[in-house]
């Protein structure tokens, strides 16, 4: 990737057969708050990134601007690479969070407790006249 | 003191299509409207944005800045 430097600002050309379009627009992304970042297409295929800090900055600030959006390069597709290594694995357990057959749900513990408090004794203890022990007189 | 209306320029922009959103350009364009007059064309490779009346105070920074929201607009919408 040849980096060229000009009065205030940086340009690179981008192959989009080694970095897709998500990868380069994700570390674009990032520098929009410190910097004025332009895309362009000079070829297909290709895109032209170029940087203009949002301050003055130097040959080697903008020398580093370059490298610094370079390894955001590397850093995007390496996060695009795992989260697609991984969506099967986050899809089962989502699916096992949202829908486990071990686990009851919140509603069957519920009707268990209330179905519990149903069949025990009464707590509060009240007597019940026509099972209380007696002389038979009302 | 002079009473000669303030000088304004026209400021360009142009976003090539497969890189920006045309629906996210004129959103960007639109929140910059009260700097300039913004007209927004869509052609077959790209989309030009022109503001006419722009202060020339700020016509330097106002293309900087309309891209920077064109393009964040647009990664926005790609991630919807």
């Amino acid at each position: 990737m040849t980096t060229e430097l000009e009065a205030q600002r940086v340009r690179f050309v981008v192959d989009e057969s080694v970095y897709d379009l998500e990868v380069i627009q994700g570390a674009a992304y990032l520098f929009v708050g410190r910097c004025y970042v332009w895309l362009d297409r000079p070829a297909d295929r290709k895109v032209e990134v170029v940087l203009r800090p949002k301050g003055p900055a130097d040959a080697e600030q903008l020398h580093a601007l370059a490298g610094e959006f370079q390894n955001e390069l590397l850093n995007q597709a390496l996060r695009k690479n795992v989260g697609a290594a991984n969506a099967k694995i986050r899809e089962f357990i989502m699916a096992k969070a949202f829908f486990s057959l071990d686990a009851p749900s919140t509603i069957d513990k519920l009707l268990a407790e209330l179905d519990a408090e149903e069949m025990g004794d009464d707590a509060l203890d009240i007597p019940i006249p026509w099972e209380s022990p007696g002389d038979g007189k009302v | 003191m002079s009473d000669a209306p303030a000088a304004t320029r026209t400021v360009t922009v142009r976003f090539h299509r497969s890189l920006y959103d045309p629906a996210s350009v004129r959103v960007a364009a639109g929140r910059f409207g009260r700097f300039g007059t913004p007209a927004v064309e869509e052609r077959d490779a790209d989309v030009l944005v022109s503001f006419t009346d722009v202060p020339e105070a700020l016509a330097g920074r106002l293309g900087d800045e309309l891209g920077n929201h064109a393009l964040f607009e647009t990664i926005v919408a790609r991630r919807r």
